[in-house]
């Protein structure tokens, strides 16, 4: 990791958050301190502008969203711990510098992929796996983004150490499936609703519960499997 | 039976081995399989391959009948153990492999947990029998 004075920057043009969500996988976003994955993203308040973009030899593109200042209300809807978890430790970085993230220094973390992956969902058409599935509703992708954020955040805080697969299904409900230790747990989301299934341990063919509970409940399911 | 399906003389032992057609969704960032290789919520009959009827000669034709997807194998003893059953029942649209064709049983009336229970299961069972990946 080096740090190197790009001067001057070449404003570019605004950004969307499609646009922003939409950069290459590899890009890491910094605002403020903080590096995140640009997919992390979840709105913006207004467009972003002016942006600044540099791009590097190495497939790291990093973006520099201070330049010119981004003073009005938050711009980003992202969560601390994303902030946290890119966080590269650069503890006094300046916002007129460009501070360049080797690639092995940083990666995009579970949850980016896991809301890319729901966002490609969203496009499948009805009959997305050609035997006559249904199509994936806002409701259920939102309460699927709802459910992930809380995971996110629960799993730095708890022993989880293993991300979850995110399972479409031809009924139109999302699943989540994730195993820790000797424990698997199933969410599986359709509408605002979350069908919530355990087994213990792993080789068990029946689940030990079986409950529909809320996006507010979901908390109690992920603290069963980081126990 | 709306589809062509028909009945078959068609025996299994627990011994006996299932082929599953697999979309591309199956299949995790990992490889692996996940549960939706199975869809016992929507498809009370789902559809199985017996591969004894298939004569290893005729196997790449077999895979024919749902280009792009992948194929996994499994004893019918692991889809006893999930509480379902295999029924032959031979099926038009499989063409020359008609008598090939089985549904697994059982499940029609359960309540989701329990059918989610066995397609757990039989992923897992699927996951150590992956013989094609999509293309």
């Amino acid at each position: 990791m080096g740090t190197n004075l790009l001067a001057p920057y070449e404003p570019q043009k605004d950004l969307t958050l499609s646009e922003l969500q939409n950069l290459p996988d590899e890009s890491v976003v910094r605002f403020g301190r903080h590096f995140f994955s640009p997919m992390m993203v979840s709105n913006l308040s207004r467009p972003m502008t002016p942006m600044h973009f540099v791009q590097f030899v190495d497939p790291l593109l990093t973006i520099d969203l201070m330049v010119g200042g981004m003073t009005a209300a938050m711009p980003l809807s992202v969560s601390k711990q994303t902030f946290n978890a890119l966080y590269v430790g650069c503890a006094d970085l300046s916002f007129t510098e460009v501070e360049l993230v080797s690639q092995v220094s940083i990666s995009v973390p579970w949850i980016a992929t896991a809301f890319k992956k729901l966002g490609t969902f969203q496009q499948w058409p009805p009959n997305w796996n050609d035997d006559r599935a249904v199509a994936f509703n806002s409701e259920t992708l939102d309460t699927a983004r709802d459910v992930l954020q809380k995971a996110w955040n629960l799993s730095a805080q708890n022993s989880i150490h293993t991300k979850p697969n995110i399972v479409p299904l031809e009924d139109g409900s999302v699943r989540f499936e994730w195993v820790n230790g000797d424990k698997e747990l199933f969410l599986t989301i359709l509408g605002n609703s979350i069908e919530a299934q355990r087994w213990h341990p792993l080789n068990a063919v029946e689940s030990e519960t079986y409950k529909t509970i809320l996006p507010s409940a979901v908390e109690s399911e992920l603290e069963w499997l980081a126990d | 039976m709306a589809r062509g399906l028909s009945s078959s003389p068609i025996s299994l032992d627990q011994t006996d081995f299932l082929y599953r057609f697999l979309h591309r969704s199956s299949f995790n960032d990992d490889g692996t399989l996940n549960s939706s290789a199975f869809g016992l919520r929507s498809d009370p009959e789902a559809s199985v391959g017996i591969a004894k009827s298939i004569p290893a000669s005729s196997f790449e034709s077999f895979c024919l009948l749902k280009p792009g997807h992948g194929l996994a194998q499994f004893q019918v003893a692991e889809v006893t153990a999930a509480n379902l059953g295999v029924l032959p029942q031979m099926d038009e649209a499989w063409g020359v492999f008609a008598d090939a064709h089985a549904i697994l049983t059982g499940y029609a009336n359960w309540p989701n947990n329990r059918k989610t229970d066995a397609a757990r299961a039989l992923r897992d069972a699927a996951n150590k029998g992956i013989l094609r990946r999509p293309s």
